[in-house]
């Protein structure tokens, strides 16, 4: 019973989700699949409250354990400092929230949008910067032509490079680049895409029909 | 030329440092032609007429912010300047502050009253269902704009009810949920135009709609930004970026030869030895 019962759910929502795609606006299979897409949203919004609670009982569970302890400390206090802060005074520049409209905090400074500006901003930059140097040693120690197709793609990832910025219009790389891009590039990916596609499509149909069942958990 | 295989990786991340520092705090400047793809993108939004509706999704958040933001100012203004109402969505929970830096620098400045010339609809979870929901009807999925304002008593949103009434779409994304959501289910099943910004990295994977006409172009990291800046004729930071990100790609392309010839040299010799 625990796993019939998700099976027929499965079958006859999937079937009636694509079943409403054949009917017109306004008729009452598209208006029944809008309350369904409601369900989604729904479901959707509790995956944050899922991942966030996820999250803290992980973080505590290996703090108690000692395992990078000083680490999950400082994850659970950013957690539980920037969600309070969020919750009761608003994301904006100025505190608007309408519980303190008037009150004390009133149009006043939040700390909530400076943590944004200040912390999550240049951590967020700083990161993705890193990047750049990770990419320099990799081009200057891996980038190898160590084949025929290897110097391809050499050739290829250094007209895309230069592509990037504007020495390419006046060398003429521009054409060069947007024809790589709309042309091999497209090809390629439009292949995976496509696989990609088919594999979904295929997968959805086993779960509609019951024969993939690892999403109910156990074997 | 022994030293070119063993030589210290710290030299090149030096290297790296001092070719993008100092263009960028000197402020050194290109001379930039935009590219045919953001071209594409400001003359349809220049074909637009006034009172159109432009949906803007914001779907990034601060670790694109040097790439996206710029080109999200750029688009603001020109939304400006055309008197287009904007509708602002975000798919990613931690766009919303960029979004609002962006407005302040463009839209407030130009005298647009929010609620009747803009509206900033916020974050909703949700992705791909979010848009196939508001291709239905986009007051049931937001219910209301970012402050709690029921979307019935907004101005901006008068007549528009499903994607469907949207004149043009913009999708300025860093990832998933993104661009590739909402073309399959906002662009490809109401036919509107759709116009999109992403990083560089990800715009290989991009090009493809383009050639299938379900975007009309678009704009691929700081270059992107850059072209759009020079279009609407006011360069900001993606015009500002591009000596700094020259040099360093100039730099990775010599490195990428340097290294080559170490390697070629090693093997000819490794091959006399044996």
């Amino acid at each position: 019973m625990r796993r019939t019962v998700p099976l027929i759910i499965t079958f006859v929502a999937g079937v009636f989700m694509i079943a409403t795609f054949f009917f017109n606006p306004d008729t009452w299979p598209q208006n029944a699949a809008t309350r369904v897409k409601d369900w989604g949203l729904i479901l959707a919004t509790f995956a944050v409250v899922l991942g966030t609670g996820n999250i803290i009982r992980v973080s505590i569970h290996k703090a108690r354990k000692g395992e990078e302890r000083f680490f999950k400390i400082v994850l659970l206090v950013c957690l539980f400092v920037t969600l309070g802060l969020g919750l009761f005074l608003g994301s904006d520049e100025e505190i608007r929230s309408t519980w303190l409209n008037g009150g004390l905090f009133s149009g006043s400074f939040n700390p909530f949008y400076w943590i944004y500006q200040h912390v999550q901003l240049p951590l967020g930059a700083t990161m993705f910067s890193l990047l750049v140097f990770y990419i320099t040693s990799a081009a200057y120690r891996a980038f190898r032509i160590r084949s025929f197709e290897a110097g391809i793609l050499l050739a290829t990832a250094v007209i895309v490079m230069l592509g990037q910025v504007p020495i390419s219009s006046a060398i003429g790389l521009d054409e060069v680049m947007a024809w790589i891009m709309s042309v091999p590039n497209v090809a390629a990916k439009r292949a995976i895409f496509m696989g990609a596609a088919m594999g979904i499509a295929a997968m959805s149909l086993k779960i509609i029909l019951g024969i993939e069942r690892s999403y109910l958990g156990g074997d | 030329m022994d030293w070119l295989t063993r030589l210290d990786r710290r030299w090149l991340y030096l290297a790296m440092a001092v070719v993008v520092a100092v263009p960028f705090l000197e402020k050194w400047t290109f001379p930039i032609i935009p590219s045919a793809a953001a071209r594409k993108i400001y003359d349809t939004v220049e074909a637009l007429p006034p009172d159109s509706v432009v949906l803007f999704s914001a779907d990034y958040d601060p670790g694109s912010e040097a790439e996206l933001y710029p080109m999200t100012v750029a688009i603001f203004e020109h939304l400006a300047r055309k008197n287009l109402r904007l509708v602002i969505t975000q798919l990613w929970p931690n766009a919303d502050p960029l979004v609002q830096e962006a407005l302040k620098t463009t839209l407030i400045p130009a005298g647009k009253v929010y609620g009747k010339d803009y509206v900033n609809l916020g974050y909703r979870p949700g992705g791909s269902i979010l848009i196939s929901k508001c291709f239905d009807d986009i007051p049931q999925a937001f219910k209301t704009d970012k402050d709690g304002t029921r979307i019935a008593d907004i101005e901006a949103m008068r007549g528009v009810g499903k994607l469907g009434d949207v004149d043009l779409f913009i999708v300025i994304s860093a990832g998933t949920p993104g661009i590739q959501e909402w073309v399959e289910q906002g662009q490809a099943r109401t036919g509107r135009p759709m116009a999109s910004g992403m990083t560089a990295v990800s715009a290989p994977d991009f090009f493809q709609y383009v050639n299938s006409n379900n975007l009309i172009g678009i704009l691929g990291g700081l270059r992107g930004a850059a072209d759009y800046e020079q279009l609407v004729g006011r360069p900001g930071r993606g015009s500002l970026g591009m000596a700094p990100q020259s040099f360093g790609h100039l730099l990775i392309v010599l490195f990428i030869v340097l290294g080559n010839i170490g390697f070629l040299l090693a093997r000819r010799r490794s091959r006399r030895a044996s």
